[in-house]
């Protein structure tokens, strides 16, 4: 199972809009997939019309070998499975540094479903906690949306400083710019030169579209209810470019 | 069971590595007189109910020709869906699904299939053979969904009326009406709390077997019913003629099976059957000589090695595509990519000789060959006053010829022999080995055994060296094939030309054990063994065939 995560410190910057569009996109490829809303708002499983609750909390799903197992949820979609945000999921970070291993739990967690998905795709609430260090640990790639701002972008400087100390040698790191702008000038400047500096942003950018914020009403991602749309097509590209890199 | 039981699903796939996804569907029988209006009717109070609006599906159970999907316990079904086709491949016992998606399109070889996980899974069952239509079903759906307060799908009822339709003789014979419960995981309280409420009353009766047995019981098609390996039936003391007929009969039929396989290329076995009946036939054919006019014969013969020779071009490609994995793990990983237009040049090159195959076989002049052929092979036995020619006789004299020449041939052979020696020994050996496979019923098992050991060990040599040396020629014809279309690049030639070396280390050796191998064949126990067995009649032999 590939574990790919979106993420970046910053909020609103695309994460869920991403991994829900993704997700969705790689079931309709053929990847047996879960998504794995870890931001305790829930906002993914709201797109997918599940209740953002989990039967045993955070705790139970600590203790208990095949709470998580218990509890996915299938979505409308075939191929696709989610694992329902949890209010309780605040207090992960507690939870895990009560164990021995406090950065592997999510891994440890995930390992009796592991054979079961081909992909599973993790959406994190923006911070830097214990929690997204369990997923740094448990990624293969981490998916940052960017958005060409200067201040979008010094978040990224941010997280390179921190890889920078604490390596994470496994991880791919895929930068990639999310809700840009054609008409900003300043869009076109970051998106222009930034690149020159960060090898590693991936070619495709996905714009600002009115489309996308549909999602909210139609609870479903935009590749499915506007698959012509200009995000839809951008996001179907973003997929193909992110499988190759599998 | 197919139904009710709810059982670990990892147990029941443990042999095939294969984890499970979803509970499985849950079929009911159902009686006439139930309508979707009843259900509705029956849930409405307590739950949302969304009707989809009805549609018609073609379902179709895919399996390799020799059934290797059921044979393992698994049913790959597809059915049209709205945006590609949806696959469900599940157990056939439990119904437990491995996998259950939409595709863009029907994966008809494990390579198809677009996740990795499910391209190995695939290839597990199935090898390098690819999936054809089995059974086709015609459904009419009514779908009922079930929707908690979020609007989510939590459960679906599918009320289907099957017609399971045979295109060969365009009969449709109808199923029963049935109602599907499809789950959603993590929604599993509220299918029993549904069922509860469904099965009370409305007296539902559970189904405890796939819908692809039902489809396969209406029409009376067995599974794994597939014939590949002729049967002669010989007898001691039958005329010659006779003997002849029926062998060549059985090829014919066997010919007949695979034609419509071979044409449609659903998967290579099927012209590899083929041909392999044609070229016994040829060579039967060849041997008749003096039991039938030599005019039919001829023309036979002419009508034989054309169909050789139109169906040879895509059995190689076919050769060769199987060959391919072998290939890249001939190459060292970083040229592996290099083989890529090796392959692509072979699909293409597959697509055009088989397109130029069908065309041979579909046309007219096969048409009239297998109407000659019928008649020949149904033609009363010609009355003759000379006494019939018997076919242990017969049987003898070929066989015995032919081990002369391959003793001669292999007595020749020296380690500086040219390649082409070899080559002719080993057909010489092949056809000593239809021979043994035409008339096996003739004779003692125990003694054949004694004979065909020795025979065989010499022929898996022989035939090493033809494969590897034949590998050479072939690999080095495309490449150049593949130059004069520019579609070679210098890494791809030097990843070709690897393996073309690789091969010939491989032959060398083979080449340089051929001798040993072939005095330890050339015994006196041995030749004394084939003399008995095919000589020229003895008093003994004689009195042995009567
Ligand atoms: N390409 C886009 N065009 C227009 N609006 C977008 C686009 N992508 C996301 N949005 C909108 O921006 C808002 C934030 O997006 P999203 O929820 O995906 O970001 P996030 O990084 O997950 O946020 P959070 O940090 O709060 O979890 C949402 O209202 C979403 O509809
Ligand atoms: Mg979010």
């Amino acid at each position: 199972m590939k574990i790919l995560a979106t993420y970046n410190i910053k909020g609103g910057v695309g994460k869920t809009t991403t991994a829900t569009n993704l997700a969705y996109l790689a079931a309709w490829e053929g990847y047996r997939t879960l998504l794995w809303d870890l931001d305790p708002q829930g906002a993914a499983s709201f797109y997918f019309r599940i209740k953002p609750k989990l039967e045993t909390g955070v705790r139970g799903l600590m203790r208990k070998k095949s709470a998580l197992d218990e509890a996915v949820k299938a979505t409308d979609f075939e191929g696709l499975d989610l694992i329902p945000a949890d209010f309780s999921f605040r207090n992960f970070d507690i939870a895990a540094s009560d164990t021995k291993q406090p950065a592997k739990q999510l891994l440890r967690l995930l390992r009796p479903i592991s054979s079961e998905y081909d992909l599973l795709i993790i959406d994190s609430a923006p911070s830097i906690s214990l929690t997204s260090e369990n997923i740094f640990y448990a990624a293969d790639m981490l998916l940052i949306p960017l958005i060409p701002t200067t201040l979008s972008v010094r978040t990224y400087y941010q997280l390179l400083d921190y890889f920078r100390k604490r390596p994470a040698q496994h991880l791919k790191l895929l930068p990639f710019f999310s809700m840009y702008d054609r008409r900003r000038a300043l869009h076109r400047e970051i998106m222009r030169t930034l690149p020159n500096e960060f090898r590693e942003i991936l070619n495709t950018s996905i714009p600002n579209a009115k489309k996308v914020e549909r999602m909210g009403l139609e609870r479903a991602p935009v590749v499915h209810f506007a698959p012509q749309s200009k995000p839809a097509r951008a996001y179907r590209k973003l997929w193909a470019e992110v499988e190759k890199k599998f | 069971m197919f139904v009710t039981k709810k059982r670990s699903f990892t147990d029941s796939v443990a042999n095939l590595g294969l984890p499970g996804l979803a509970e499985p569907t849950l079929i009911y029988d159902i009686s006439n007189r139930f309508s979707l209006h009843d259900l509705r009717s029956r849930l409405a109070g307590s739950y949302r109910i969304e009707d989809d609006p009805p549609t018609h599906v073609i379902r179709s159970y895919l399996d390799t020709f020799d059934w290797r999907m059921y044979r393992s316990g698994l049913v790959f079904e597809v059915s049209a869906a709205k945006q590609g086709y949806q696959i469900v491949w599940r157990q056939l016992q439990t119904g437990d699904i491995l996998l259950s998606q939409v595709v863009r399109q029907i994966p008809r070889f494990s390579w198809d299939a677009q996740a990795p996980g499910i391209r190995e899974r695939m290839q597990a069952v199935m090898q390098m053979r690819a999936l054809e239509d089995k059974v086709p079903v015609h459904s009419d759906v009514q779908t009922l969904r079930l929707l908690d307060d979020e609007g989510k799908t939590v459960l679906r009822l599918e009320l289907r009326s099957d017609r399971v339709v045979l295109a060969q003789s365009a009969k449709q014979i109808a199923l029963p009406p049935r109602l599907y419960v499809i789950p959603y995981r993590g929604y599993e309280k509220i299918r029993e709390r549904v069922l509860h409420r469904l099965g009370a009353k409305a007296g539902l009766s559970p189904v405890d077997e796939d819908p692809l047995v039902s489809a396969l019981k209406a029409v009376g098609l067995k599974p794994g019913a597939y014939r590949n390996r002729p049967r002669y039936h010989v007898q001691p003391g039958q005329a010659a003629e006779q003997a002849v007929r029926g062998m060549l009969e059985e090829l014919h039929a066997l010919m007949q099976t695979n034609l419509d396989g071979a044409c449609r290329d659903a998967d290579s076995e099927f012209l590899h059957d083929f041909r392999a009946a044609v070229v016994r036939s040829a060579l039967l054919i060849d041997k008749a000589e003096g039991l039938f006019p030599e005019s039919t014969l001829r023309f036979f013969r002419d009508e034989f090695t054309w169909l050789d020779k139109i169906t040879r071009p895509t059995r190689q490609v076919d050769i060769y595509l199987l060959l391919f994995e072998s290939y890249e793990k001939r190459l060292p990983a970083s040229l592996r990519r290099y083989l890529d237009p090796f392959r692509e040049y072979l699909k293409d090159h597959k697509r055009l000789e088989h397109s130029k195959l069908k065309v041979g076989l579909l046309s007219p002049r096969y048409r009239a060959l297998e109407q000659r052929w019928q008649s020949f092979l149904s033609a009363p036995q010609p009355k003759s006053d000379a006494a019939p020619s018997r076919i242990d006789a017969l049987a003898r004299e070929l066989t015995w010829d032919c081990c002369q020449h391959l003793l001669a041939q292999g007595g020749a052979i020296d380690r500086f022999s040219p390649p082409g020696h070899l080559l002719s020994m080993y057909e010489t050996i092949e056809q000593l080995g239809f021979l043994l496979e035409f008339f096996s019923e003739l004779y003692d098992a125990r003694k054949i055994a004694a004979v065909s050991q020795p025979l065989n060990r010499l022929g898996r040599v022989l035939d090493a060296f033809r494969d590897l040396e034949m590998q050479q020629i072939t690999l080095r014809k495309f490449r150049d094939e593949m130059r004069s279309e520019e579609r070679l690049t210098r890494a791809s030639m030097e990843a070709m030309d690897h393996l073309v070396a690789d091969l010939a280390e491989q032959e060398r050796v083979v080449r340089e054990e051929f001798g040993g191998r072939y005095r330890k064949f050339n015994t006196k126990k041995t030749r004394k063994r084939l003399r008995a067995m095919f000589g020229p009649t003895s008093k003994a032999q004689e009195q042995d065939s009567k």
